[in-house]
């Protein structure tokens, strides 16, 4: 069992924790992630590991609620306690000087970007975070990333808040800022974002990484669930991944995977909703 | 007054009583009964008590088997226990799973020409049972040495190294990456042959022995080898990782919806639960037509699984024919007895897609059987303009399993052989590192659960004179 210590709301789907895991804040560098279950009965998920405490022998995890394992996790409060926490896995970022890092992230993702500005910024690099949503509640972290970068910039689809446009927009600005060209992108979000940030860049052949997220079991190479197409070989994302060359990735393939279990996810909710309703609350 | 040899050479072999083969393919619960007592000792009274038992000698473990059959016979269950876990702590498994028919059973002089061997198997899985509800084991723990081991897997070599280094008194730790002891007995092999309640009671019976598992500790992440005795003074590590790398086919459309490696649909069922879904939260895809790939108990387990699953059509689909079908002969029996489709000699060339991305059939060309190969059995060749398509929606490939890098490229001096598998002395089976230890489908390639076993207990004994000798005793 694994206690949770402290937990905050970062946004109304979007909570942050800090959890009693001294195995896996012992190793833990930026890029990895966990797979956790809840309980018994719970499926397994990989979360990223947002930041860690070696001497204090915790991690941090930044969750968004979107299907039942994340919703269950978002109603768990200091105190409650967790099956199952297992890591580090993946491969560490390769975190170098590279100048001038852009991060971005989408949803999600800026929660897998969040560790990484942290590390790429104390490496000494110049680091612009862009952390974009559809509209003004679904842009998260936007704060959080301002403490570590040496600029974020929020946008929204609508415009309700920070730049108007996508995060791929604000990149293109970025991007035609010859005074502080860029030295690499870190892009993390849902699939369409990844690939039109890896499009945008192509041309330019700007080094950009992309944090796949497909659907993981084990995390350790043993089912082959997470199989991705990169550079046209299939690779495993939980052991050569997440990180991977945006340029050689297959995100078509990725996307369409992704949606596997889209039938089942619905039922789960349903599920869930009515044993919440069992349990009368 | 005893039988008779002549009166036990009229005692015919005892089958296993099974479930109704259209009940049991409909539910994940254990499909063989086993036998009454009354069965049993009948059956154990057919062994004629040889001087020179070949069966102890087709056991890797080397159980007393004559001497357990007699206790049998006798109605000393109680004894019969005691023989049978002095040499064999995992019995309930192996008296399930072990391919006894090549090998206690293959030997026994009562199998020879026309006859039936004694069915040692079923009679070990009897005792077993009996002693989980009957026999407390009081081990005699010596006290303790104060040397340290790890082991890193909890699969049957893993398990059955900690019994016996707990018996000589050292500390052991297993390390396991998933959440849940028990290797392939656990994630791969199903309720329906193995219950999942039989592997726990094992596992407990270790854990009152004093061995400490840690879950959810992936060695090459959590730990690396080197830490482990560096850092966390541990004296020896028994590595035993199993062979948990999925093979694909390389063929067009593998990344399709709906193709599954056999670890993964077995893992998604067997250890997560899937067929309770959404009781349990992970799916998996029940097809209405199944197609598995391969021809050994995985394949099995796998194609077996999918009928469970609600499947109208599960085919089996191997390159060569019935008799070089690696799978035990029970498991093909009891897939036939359950309506399993077998599609013989033909291969695979590619997977068949929807618009949307999911898998709509296989085309496979068919075989014929030509020259011998390497492993002695007929190569399979593909005959020309053969190809034909199998219509299915899910597709699950159970080729076989290869070596897993994650431990290996974190542990740069250990010596691997060409593919990959940790190379070790045949007799110690130490590792290229000094006080590192292997054993099981890691050093073996993938292989069985008594073998993963044997070697588990002569890398306890081996790990125990390795201490001795070469370890200064730590000051307690
Ligand atoms: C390496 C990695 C790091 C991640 N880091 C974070 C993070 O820091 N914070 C965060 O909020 N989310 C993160 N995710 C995504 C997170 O794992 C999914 O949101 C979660 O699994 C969804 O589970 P669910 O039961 O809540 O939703 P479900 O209803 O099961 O699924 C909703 C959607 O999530 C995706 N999904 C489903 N199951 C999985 C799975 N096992 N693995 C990955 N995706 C899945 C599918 O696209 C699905 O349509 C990460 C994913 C990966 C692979
Ligand atoms: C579906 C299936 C059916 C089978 N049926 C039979 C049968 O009927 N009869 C038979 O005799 N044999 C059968 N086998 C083969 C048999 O199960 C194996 O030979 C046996 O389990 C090997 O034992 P092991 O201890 O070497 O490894 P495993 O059982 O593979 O256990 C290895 C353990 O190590 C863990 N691990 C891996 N890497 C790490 C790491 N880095 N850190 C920590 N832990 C790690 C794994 O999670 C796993 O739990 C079957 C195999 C499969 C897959
Ligand atoms: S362990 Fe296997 S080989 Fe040995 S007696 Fe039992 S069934 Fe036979
Ligand atoms: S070989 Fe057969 S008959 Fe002889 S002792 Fe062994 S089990 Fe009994
Ligand atoms: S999650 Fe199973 S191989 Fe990556």
């Amino acid at each position: 069992m694994f206690k949770i210590l402290d937990t905050r709301q970062l946004a109304s789907d979007v909570k942050w924790f800090r959890i009693d895991a001294p195995l896996v804040a012992k190793h833990r560098q930026p890029g990895q992630f966990v797979i956790l279950r809840l309980s018994e009965t719970g499926e397994r998920i990989p979360l990223t590991i947002a930041h860690s405490d070696a001497k204090q022998g915790t991690i941090e995890l930044i969750v968004k609620a979107i299907g039942k394992t994340t919703i269950m996790l978002c109603k768990k409060e200091k105190g409650d306690t967790i099956s199952d926490v297992m890591g580090p896995l993946g491969k560490p970022t390769e975190i170098e000087k590279v100048g001038h890092a852009v991060l971005v992230g989408g949803g999600v993702g800026t929660a897998v970007i969040y560790p990484l500005a942290r590390a790429l910024k104390e490496m000494g690099n110049y680091v612009s975070s862009i952390t974009g949503g559809r509209t003004k509640d679904l842009v998260v972290l936007e704060k959080e990333l301002g403490d570590i970068s040496d600029v974020v910039h929020a946008t929204t689809d609508d415009g309700s808040h920070g730049f108007k446009g996508t995060v791929a927009d604000k990149l293109k600005e970025l991007m035609e800022d010859k005074e502080r060209p860029i030295g690499a992108i870190y892009c993390a979000g849902p699939v369409p974002m990844m690939r039109a940030i890896a499009e945008l860049t192509r041309p330019s052949g700007i080094r950009t990484i992309v944090s796949l997220n497909p659907i993981m079991v084990d995390g350790t190479g043993m089912c082959g669930g997470c199989r991705v197409t990169v550079g046209g070989k299939t690779q495993f994302a939980c052991v050569d991944g997440p990180e991977f060359d945006g340029h050689e990735v297959d995100f078509a393939e990725l996307w369409d995977r992704l949606s596997a279990y889209h039938k089942q996810e619905k039922i789960a909710l349903d599920h869930m909703d009515h044993e919440c309703k069992n349990a009368g609350n | 007054m005893p039988l008779t040899p002549k009166e036990r050479m009229q005692i015919q072999r005892h089958d296993m009583p099974e479930r109704e083969p259209n009940v049991r393919n409909r539910d994940f619960d254990e499909v063989n009964i086993g036998f009454s007592e009354d069965a049993a000792i009948l059956e154990a009274a057919r062994c004629l008590q040889c001087k020179d038992s070949k069966c102890v000698e087709g056991c890797p473990v080397e159980i007393d088997i004559p001497a357990f059959l007699k206790a049998i016979e006798e109605k000393d269950l109680h004894k019969a226990a005691e023989i049978l876990l002095s040499s064999n702590a995992l019995p309930g498994i192996t008296g399930r799973v072990c391919p006894q028919e090549e090998q206690c059973e293959q030997v026994c002089v009562r199998g020879k020409g026309k006859g039936e061997p004694v069915a040692v198997g079923h009679l070990e899985r009897f005792i077993a049972d009996w002693a989980r509800e009957n026999y407390d084991v009081k081990q005699i723990i010596p006290p303790p040495t104060g040397y340290k081991v790890a082991i890193v897997g909890s699969g049957p070599a893993g398990l059955t190294a900690a019994g016996d280094l707990a018996k000589m008194g050292h500390e052991v730790t297993i390390f396991e990456a998933l959440h849940k002891p028990g290797g392939v007995l656990i994630y791969g092999i199903p309720e329906f042959r193995l219950p999942n309640k039989i592997i726990e009671s094992d596992i407990d019976r270790l854990r009152q022995m004093g061995v400490k598992i840690i879950c959810n500790a992936v060695i090459g992440r959590t730990y690396t080898v080197d830490e482990l005795m560096q850092e966390e003074g541990f004296h020896a590590v028994f590595v035993v990782i199993g062979a948990g790398l999925p093979i694909f086919m390389k063929i067009p459309g593998e990344n399709l919806k709906g193709v599954y490696s056999a670890n993964e649909y077995l893992t998604r069922v067997n250890l997560m639960g899937a067929y309770q879904f959404p009781e349990c939260d992970t799916p998996v895809i029940a097809g209405k037509n199944v197609a598995v790939i391969g021809g050994g108990n995985v394949a099995m387990d796998s194609v077996r699984t999918s009928k469970r699953l609600g499947a109208e059509n599960s085919t089996l689909i191997y390159r060569r024919s019935r008799v070089e079908m690696p799978a035990r002969n029970e498991e093909i029996k009891h897939a036939e007895e359950e309506g399993i489709i077998f599609k013989l000699l033909c291969n695979p060339v590619r997977i068949l897609g929807t618009a949307d991305g999911w898998v709509k059939g296989l085309e496979c060309i068919e075989m014929e059987l030509g020259e011998p190969d390497d492993s002695g059995r007929r190569r399979p060749v593909p005959i020309k303009d053969s190809e034909f398509t199998v219509d299915c929606d899910v597709i699950v490939m159970a080729l076989g399993a290869g070596a897993n890098p994650l431990l290996p490229s974190t542990t740069p001096d250990l010596k691997l052989n060409r593919w990959g598998y940790i190379e070790a002395d045949e007799e110690t089976l130490m590792t290229s590192m000094k006080g590192v230890f292997t054993g099981g489908d890691i050093m073996r390639g993938a292989a069985t659960v008594i073998l993963a076993m044997g070697d588990g207990k002569a890398a306890a004994r081996s790990i125990d004179n390795y201490l001795k000798k070469e370890v200064p005793a730590p000051s307690r």
